[in-house]
């Protein structure tokens, strides 16, 4: 049987929010905080990850965006605006596509649409992930550091990222529900259908975001009918521990997508 | 005169097409799996569903892999 851990913070307008690879529903912990001061925000983990249970993985973002669908259902919620970082904002483009009578507005966060013009990270980032599965979860965590985070934020940010792996390690992953997400993300492909998104879409993204490099963002906001494009400076891949500023942007967009 | 589709937008249509028929047999399977009252007939009718979107879903990425190539 499946169970989805979801937690609601807040009262508003309900934004749904969906993590990256292997992260729990917890890692959006410096963004909650920002957004349920006018919103309701809803967070989940996703299958097989923290605290959700399935006995079968999910190996496409289809599937995922449909677990996505089943929160709100179990939220009571309609139709809210969609928050989707990294996978997250793969699942994000999916339940758009899938369910877009749910989704009033979208953020993708360091994300891309998939297919053969996807813009690719580099040799070196690609052997990481593959070498990531025999590392353990501290190691793995230590090892992502160059990759997900700008070289601003590792030479004055520290303690930041310190707080960030602190709370990543707290929720373990099973390593077959990384390398499902692992497929998902690889199997992924919107790029076509993007034009077909009809809810407001702001698209955000570090400039130095090693993982997802940020030619993904500009194919998205190219693609996507009347998408914003908002790049962050110096910003990696995991840009809200670099730039809690943008949670202030993102909320500002949410409230003018009512 | 009538402006005649491109091969790749046909094909982009039977893609939809097919898609379409999936979402449509995935969810046949999950009232079907709703309306059965005992286990496990209705978890393997959850199962099916998901397996057929899984596996449509791996077809279709391909599909639109090739055409967007």
């Amino acid at each position: 049987m499946t169970s989805l851990h979801w937690e609601s913070t807040g009262n508003g307008e309900p934004v749904l929010m969906i993590t990256g690879l292997g992260l729990s529903g917890g890692a959006w912990w410096r963004t909650v905080p920002v957004l349920s001061r006018s919103l309701r925000v809803i967070t989940f983990d996703n299958r097989g990850v923290g605290r959700s249970r399935a006995r079968l993985h999910s190996y496409t973002t289809e599937a995922m965006a449909d677990d996505a669908a089943s929160v709100l259902d179990a939220a009571g919620v309609e139709r809210a605006h969609v928050y989707g970082f990294s996978l997250g904002g793969m699942v994000a483009q999916q339940l758009a596509l899938r369910h877009r009578e749910r989704v009033r507005s979208i953020v993708l966060g360091a994300t891309q649409a998939g297919g053969p013009r996807a813009v690719r990270p580099s040799p070196e980032v690609i052997a990481f992930f593959r070498r990531r599965s025999s590392l353990s979860a501290e190691d793995a965590a230590s090892a992502s550091v160059p990759f997900n985070y700008g070289p601003i934020c590792r030479r004055h940010h520290g303690d930041r990222i310190a707080e960030d792996i602190r709370r990543r390690l707290e929720h373990p992953f099973p390593e077959q529900a990384y390398r499902a997400q692992m497929v998902a993300a690889a199997l992924h492909n919107c790029h076509r259908r993007l034009e077909r998104i009809e809810a407001p879409t702001l698209v955000v993204h570090g400039s130095e975001d090693r993982v997802v490099p940020v030619g993904n963002a500009e194919i998205l906001a190219e693609r996507i009918p009347h998408a914003e494009l908002r790049i962050l400076e110096q910003a990696g891949h995991l840009y809200c521990t670099e730039r809690p500023d943008v949670d202030e942007a993102v909320v500002r967009f949410l409230q003018e997508a009512r | 005169m009538p402006a005649t589709p491109r091969i790749d937008e046909l094909l982009e249509a039977v893609i939809d097409g097919y898609e379409h028929v999936i979402r449509h047999a995935s969810e046949l399977q999950r009232t079907l799996a709703r309306g059965v009252p005992f286990e496990p007939v209705r978890s393997l009718l959850n199962a099916t569903a998901d397996l057929t979107r899984d596996i449509a879903a791996v077809q279709l990425s391909g599909a639109r892999w090739l055409l967007d190539s």
